[in-house]
């Protein structure tokens, strides 16, 4: 069993998710590439980005300056 | 086809406000055309034919009166079936809301009846509004009028096939990372939708709440502007609504788009596009010099991270607002919204965030690109219109899920929640109709539809309809 499949079967057991065995393997793949392409997000994640999120509408409206 | 259900909604309205055409006609000219073709399309999962008639000899009476209420007086609409509706079932695509009966309407409806709309019916769409073909387990697909054997895209499907095919002359989509613009391009309409917050979302059902728009699906742009008028305002139910003030979205139709600049983003879009598509791009950007724009290339990294970002966030949120149906009702799901679910249910609360960071800094990138353009131009999807068996699809060499690339180059604008408009620019070599997408500044939506009128005006693409 892979690391990915031992944490999905660990988490969806934590959250009382029953999946199946069929989208067990579909699950595994796609939760390995969305890994992946978080960690490249995170590199271009710099340091004063802020760690709280603002409410979106209102940095939405700093997008035009208001 | 009655020539009532292929003409414009503007067209329509002033036919009505010269009493020309009553709006019994005209509804009944778009029931009859519904009855005649739904069983070939599937658009509708209701049809409120009494109703809708009844609401039609009301209106005429209004206006005969000389209570005449504007644009959309007497105008039949449609609606995807996730907007409430007071007694009338709203199952959002699925089999576990199947017997869900709203006690009220959601403010958008409200304000379209208000505004002398007329609603013909709920439109099908993919189960939850998670997915983008409105390939449909529980009501079967949504089917396209240019080729019933295609999609529609989606997750509006309905919304876009009931438009296309003259069932209704305007309807309403919902699109969290492309489900307005998606089939409207697939089908050959207007989709517009607007910046974030402009449209209340109150008894709309939600999917991913930092994401979710509302927004109109017309055969032109200027009756999209018509829509949004009627649909755009504050609404402290919604806490997403912005308190910008509200404007008349026709009042820049017909002024060119002289003088305006016009961004190309050269990374992600057209890596995985087809050569027709990218054709019809190019032929695009020549029409929009010759109307007197600066068409320039841009450059703007960060969106090669799009999937991650609106992935991660839209599959979290919408796993928020199923956690129950996941745990207790999982397998009356339908396949493919069921695995998104569950997969958005196994990101960590770090993901998210991450992703919700990194969002931050996508959003510096746009804001400083827009603050050398007016306007970003980009494809809406790569490609035509995929069959709906289609499990994969090959382009310069790469195979793709053909599934994935419906919702690719639609995402990035509700990242940052940008107003985006998808227009006609085009026909692949099989007849199917190719979009393409401008996105604006925030709360310019009024320029987003200048230049989409500007660029209507001078084409035929949108003027072209599906023989059904």
């Amino acid at each position: 069993m892979t690391e990915m499949e031992s944490n999905i079967r660990l988490l969806a057991k934590a959250k009382r998710i029953t999946i199946s065995e069929e989208d067990l393997k579909l699950l595994i793949s796609q939760m390995e590439t969305a890994t992946k392409e978080l960690e490249k997000l995170e590199a271009i994640i710099s340091e004063d980005v802020p760690l709280f999120m603002p409410p979106l509408t209102s940095k939405l409206q700093s997008l035009d300056g208001s | 086809m009655n020539s009532l259900c292929s003409i414009s909604m503007k067209e329509a309205s002033d036919l009505i406000s010269t009493h020309e055409v009553k709006p019994s006609e005209l509804v009944e000219a778009h029931i009859e055309r519904i009855n005649t073709t739904d069983d070939k399309l599937n658009s509708f999962v209701t049809v409120l034919s009494e109703s809708a008639l009844s609401s039609s000899l009301i209106a005429e009476k209004e206006i005969m009166g000389g209570n005449y209420r504007g644009p959309l007086h007497g105008i039949p609409i449609g609606l995807k079936d996730l907007y409430d509706t007071a007694g009338i079932t709203t199952a959002v695509g699925s089999k576990i809301y199947r017997n869900r009966v709203p006690t009220k309407d959601a403010t958008v409806v409200s304000r379209l009846k208000e505004a002398g709309a007329i609603v013909v019916g709920k439109l099908q769409m993919h189960e939850f509004a998670l997915g983008a073909t409105s390939i449909n387990p529980h009501d079967g697909p949504a089917r396209n009028p240019w080729d019933t054997d295609r999609i529609t895209g989606g997750s509006s499907g309905g919304s876009a096939s009931s438009v296309s095919a003259g069932q209704c002359m305007a309807s309403l989509g919902t699109d969290t990372g492309g489900s307005i613009r998606i089939p409207a391009a697939l089908c050959g309409i207007v989709g517009l939708k607007p910046t974030f917050g402009r449209v209340s979302r109150n008894g709309v059902f939600p999917l991913s709440w930092t994401m979710d728009t509302v927004g109109p699906m017309t055969r032109t742009v200027e009756d999209s502007a018509l829509m949004l008028n009627a649909m755009a305002s504050f609404d402290p139910e919604d806490p997403g609504s912005a308190s910008h003030k509200t404007e008349d979205f026709t009042r820049k139709l017909g002024l060119g788009i002289k003088g305006l600049t016009i961004g190309v983003p050269q990374e992600y879009f057209y890596e995985a596009t087809s050569t027709e598509v990218r054709e019809a791009l190019s032929e695009a950007k020549k029409v929009f010099r010759s109307l007197g724009a600066q068409v320039i290339p841009i450059s703007i990294p960060v969106l090669e991270h799009s999937l991650a970002i609106s992935g991660t966030i839209m599959l979290t949120e919408a796993a928020s607002v199923h956690e129950s149906n996941l745990k207790d009702k999982a397998f009356d799901i339908g396949d493919d919204v069921r695995l998104r679910l569950t997969q958005g249910a196994l990101y960590t609360a770090v993901d998210y965030l991450k992703a919700q960071r990194g969002r931050h800094e996508f959003n510096s990138q746009i804001k400083k690109a827009m603050e050398t353009v007016d306007i970003l131009l980009a494809p809406t999807v790569g490609i035509g219109a995929p069959n709906i068996d289609d499990k994969t699809i090959v382009l310069h060499g790469v195979e793709y899920p053909a599934l994935a690339l419906m919702p690719r180059l639609t995402r990035p604008h509700n990242i940052c929640g940008l107003p985006t408009i998808s227009i006609p620019c085009g026909f692949t070599s099989s007849g199917l109709p190719i979009g393409m997408q401008l996105a604006g500044r925030a709360f310019e939506d009024s320029v987003v539809i200048q230049t989409a009128d500007a660029y209507e005006k001078v084409t035929d693409w949108g003027k072209e309809s599906p023989d059904i």
